[in-house]
């Protein structure tokens, strides 16, 4: 092919997002006759996310599916994203996608990424080693959170002692009891069997974990108009699809579990939850450049 | 007559003053650094179960030292000529072919020291952005790389200056080196666009490997070379490869753990574990062999390093072995093979390797090693005993009364708890093993420094800075490795590598078998750093789908990759131990073979018994 480009998942393959990104490929490749021939490096073969991100912009991984918060770094306008309780359904997720994007467009591409749009990694929810089911069993009780001031503080507010601890020391933090719970998603509940560690999934929903696609700026000023705009569409025709695909996928995931003796706890009034974690959402609303108009815009998204 | 002498030496004088300052400087710096990476953790864990409040910043600010940490040792280790090399073509030439060589050496040094420091330079500059914990802009970390390339061309200017004649070819090095780096960056490899990069890369590392070029310098020659003919990757993205992937939390263990077996030997208390091992194991035929074995079973439950163990049982026990008999190639074989055991027995520094690789808990890698550490222990002894039988090697004398062995066990107790404790608070979730590895840290020092009274506050200084450097040298291995393993993923040539393998034989069996030659393969060349960060990735999918657990997977790699630091032509611990102790490298080679062949008896065991890895976690469990 003329155009060769890297994309790096974090995640296996079989994974939503790595089918996802599967079906998006071939659709490019399809699109483009074979001229543009994006290739997946599933597993972090090519680096964890924020590695992937630095590499894409210095160029030596072209695209990526990005969790937000790692992004945050460069962009600090998206930590608005990892707000508890703005995104409160798939359709709010998809309708950002979006009037979002152009919003940040600048922004990224200011820093050496294009952005190509938004979709749904997942809902982050609780995996605990004891039953929860209100914010006061999380009171005092050790928890693991994502390398974030913001999810700290979230915790901090519900009453929980958080500990940022990296992504691969979480199982075994749990089964030594070092933490007694922390937040994930669905499939990685399953993947990475934090179930047999963590038999309560708590379904508060208190962050959608938004994936964050973006490409190397300087590979893309490279590529003629006409492929730009097949890449573009194929993206967004597959962030509409994703949440769909999704659903499927979790709801398969939890099941799996079940089977193996998880125990779903939902969560019917979300209120104390939200209430508990005000003050930080106020806080960081005003601490993010240009917070405010970007809760607004992504509240009135329906 | 005087005057014109010194206007010769003056430069090389002022420069040799020049370069050591820096050295001191340098020194210093490194110390500092770990230093505060020390106070960093423990602070950490002091607050999480004192204060019973995490600090969120403490993991950041340590990798953010180790980052320095590496490079600043890195620069060191040039000056000191610390840096790992294979010497089989060096150690034979001499005269006029000696001098090429050398001039060679600095050549290719100075030129990958000035490609590291300019993609250094450019990586801090567009990088960009503020760190997610303590929201420092990102340039502070990657700033060490363009310092640690202005420290080390100053250091390889005075690389074995002492007259004006190696000034000059130093200088002229350098000079051809920057002439070099600039046809490299104007396309001077550009009629080699088409050729592959990895055989390009491979190329270039096997040449500089050949030539005495240091392992790590030779793997990063080839990575920026590979790319000057064909952009696979951005020049900045290649540093910016080598500290993620040597800066992962879980290795920030490495410093802690090597230090606290190099504080082992500053207090005295590694005769101390003699002693006891001699009590326990010294009356049997071949008696030294096997406290030779024995004792590296127990400093290897304390240190996480082969080779520190093969440098200083060499230093200990073969002047001993050899004045009671035992050949000395048989002396050097026993050390250098039983070097391995540090690496099986938890704490390991392989183990966090491959951790940071797989993804796999530590806790249950580091329990997994336990039986196969004391099996190789065992095969080991049972080796030494059949050849000291037939060589009548030391026969068999009076066992210690057990009055003696309990005193022994008694001195000897203030340093084995530390085993216990590290593991104990591992695998009852009290701590990580980075926590882990600086509180035996921090024991170690205490009982050295204020029980037993061993060393003052100067000899610390020089010890801890040591430390820090081969800390650093190790760090920086893994993470020249990096790039050139992510050139080789990223061009798939591994994976094809895989598929092709797993066409032709199905099953369990028939993998282990592809993976046990894979490994020993790449163990007779590279480094176990390297080759584990190359080969694990890709045959652990493989291996897992096939229904091996990826911890057993991960001992069995370990054992065989040291194995390949026992065999030639590349026998990094061979090569240690011969060194140190004077004995031709191939004498020992000869003389190692039992015992390499006892080893892979007890890998075939692991390949076909899982439960001996993976078993005791279970049963613990
Ligand atoms: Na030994
Ligand atoms: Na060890």
């Amino acid at each position: 092919a003329e155009y060769n480009a890297k994309l790096s998942l974090d995640v296996p393959e079989g994974n939503t997002k790595y089918v996802a990104a599967k079906k998006f490929a071939d659709m490019v490749r399809e699109r483009t006759d074979d001229n543009v021939d994006i290739k997946l490096f599933p597993n972090s073969v090519l680096g964890g996310e924020s590695e992937s991100a630095e590499g894409i912009r210095l160029g030596s991984v072209q695209m990526g599916i990005i969790t937000s918060s790692v992004l945050t770094s460069w962009v600090p306008e998206v930590q608005v994203l990892d707000l508890p309780y703005l995104i409160n359904s798939d359709e709010q997720a998809v309708a950002i996608n979006q009037p979002l994007t152009d919003e940040l467009e600048p922004k990224f591409e200011d820093e050496g990424f294009h952005l190509m749009g938004f979709s749904v990694n997942g809902i982050r929810q609780l995996m605990s080693s004891t039953p929860i089911h209100s914010v006061d069993d999380v009171k005092g009780k050790k928890m693991r959170v994502i390398q974030s001031p913001l999810h700290v503080a979230m915790w901090k507010a519900a009453g929980a002692n958080p500990t940022p601890i990296p992504a691969p020391e979480i199982y075994n933090s749990m089964q030594t009891g070092v933490i007694d719970f922390f937040d994930n998603t669905a499939t990685n509940y399953l993947t990475n069997r934090f179930y047999e560690v963590a038999p309560y999934y708590v379904k508060t929903g208190h962050v959608y974990a938004m994936g964050t696609w973006v490409v190397s700026q300087s590979w893309w000023q490279r590529l003629p108009e006409e492929y730009q705009q097949e890449i573009t569409k194929a993206a967004n025709e597959v962030q509409e699809q994703l949440p769909a695909m999704r659903q499927q996928d979790d709801k398969a995931a939890l099941a799996k579990t079940v089977e193996d003796g998880a125990t779903i706890i939902e969560i019917d009034d979300k209120g104390p939850w939200k209430e508990a974690m005000q003050p930080v959402r106020e806080e960081y609303i005003k601490k993010i450049p240009n917070g405010k108009a970007l809760v607004s815009l992504i509240e009135n998204a329906d | 007559m005087s005057a014109y002498r010194l206007s010769h030496t003056l430069p090389v004088l002022s420069l040799e003053r020049a370069a050591a300052g820096l050295e001191s400087v340098v020194r210093l710096l490194v110390f500092v650094t770990l230093l505060a990476m020390t106070i960093d953790v423990f602070a950490g864990v002091v607050s999480r179960y004192v204060f019973n409040d995490a600090f969120s910043w403490t993991a950041e600010f340590a990798v953010w030292s180790f980052t320095w940490l590496i490079f600043l040792g890195a620069a060191l280790g040039i000056r000191q000529q610390r840096h790992v090399a294979a010497d089989f073509l060096t150690k034979n030439v001499s005269g006029w072919s000696a001098e090429l060589l050398s001039f060679i050496q600095s050549l290719i040094l100075a030129l990958t020291v000035m490609m590291m420091m300019f993609s250094g330079y450019q990586l801090a500059e567009m990088v960009g952005g503020v760190s997610a914990s303590l929201e420092w802009p990102k340039i502070y970390k990657y700033a060490v790389i363009p310092v640690f390339g202005l420290i080390g061309l100053v250091f390889l200017l005075a690389r074995d200056a002492d007259n004006t004649r190696t000034l000059i070819r130093n200088f002229l090095a350098l000079g051809i080196a920057g002439l070099l780096y600039l046809g490299l960056d104007h396309g001077l490899l550009a009629p080699l666009q088409g050729i592959s990069p990895s055989l390009i890369m491979l190329a270039a590392f096997f040449v500089a490997l050949g030539v005495g070029v240091p392992v790590s310098f030779s793997l990063m020659f080839g990575v920026f070379l590979a790319n000057s003919a064909s952009f696979i990757l951005p020049a900045p993205a290649i540093v910016q490869n080598m500290v993620t992937g040597s800066t992962k939390f879980i290795l920030l263990a490495i410093p802690f753990f090597l230090s606290t077996g190099y504080l082992l030997n500053l207090g005295g208390l590694s005769t101390r574990l003699i002693d006891f091992a001699s009590s326990l194991v010294g009356h049997l035929r071949g008696g030294l062999a096997h406290v030779n074995v024995l004792n590296s079973l127990m400093v290897g439950g304390i240190s996480g390093s082969s080779s520190a163990d093969a440098a200083s049982s060499t230093k200990i026990l073969v002047p001993e072995m050899v004045q009671r008999g035992y050949s000395p190639a048989f002396s050097c074989a026993v050390t250098a093979s039983s070097a391995i055991l540090p690496n099986v027995v938890p704490p390991a520094i392989a183990m966090l390797v491959y951790a940071s690789v797989a993804n796999v808990s530590i806790a249950r890698l580091f329990m997994a090693g336990i039986l196969p550490a004391i099996l190789c222990a065992g095969v080991l002894m049972g080796v030494s005993y059949l050849i000291s039988v037939r060589r009548q090697y030391q026969t068999a004398t009076d066992r210690a009364p057990w009055s003696d062995v309990w005193r022994s066990f008694l001195r000897a107790l203030p340093v084995l708890v530390i085993t216990v404790g590290v593991l104990g608070g591992i695998r009852f979730g009290i701590i990580t093993a980075t926590e882990a590895g600086v509180i035996a840290l921090i024991w170690t020092f205490v009982l050295g420094k204020f029980v037993f009274r061993e060393y003052g506050w100067k000899k610390f200084y020089r010890a801890f800075a040591e430390c820090g450097t081969d800390a650093a040298l190790v760090g920086f291995l893994i993470a020249a490795s990096v790039p050139f393993a992510w050139v080789l993923i990223a061009e798939q040539v591994p994976q094809e590598i895989v598929a092709w393998a797993s066409t032709i034989v199905d099953g369990q069996l028939g993998l282990f078998i592809i993976l046990l030659v894979v490994l020993a393969a790449a163990g007779m060349f590279l480094d176990l750093t390297p080759a584990m960060l190359i080969i694990a990735p890709l045959f652990l999918p493989m291996m897992t789908n096939a229904g091996v657990d990826p911890v057993q997977l991960g001992i069995i790699m370990i054992i065989v990759l040291q194995l390949g630091g026992v065999s030639p032509p590349v026998g990094l611990l061979v090569f240690i131990s011969s060194q140190i102790a004077k004995v031709s490298p191939s004498a020992v080679f000869r003389a190692v073979v039992p015992f390499i062949a006892g080893a892979m008896v007890v890998v075939v065991l692991l390949c076909l018994f899982p439960f001996l890895t993976i078993g005791l976690w279970e049963l613990w469990g």
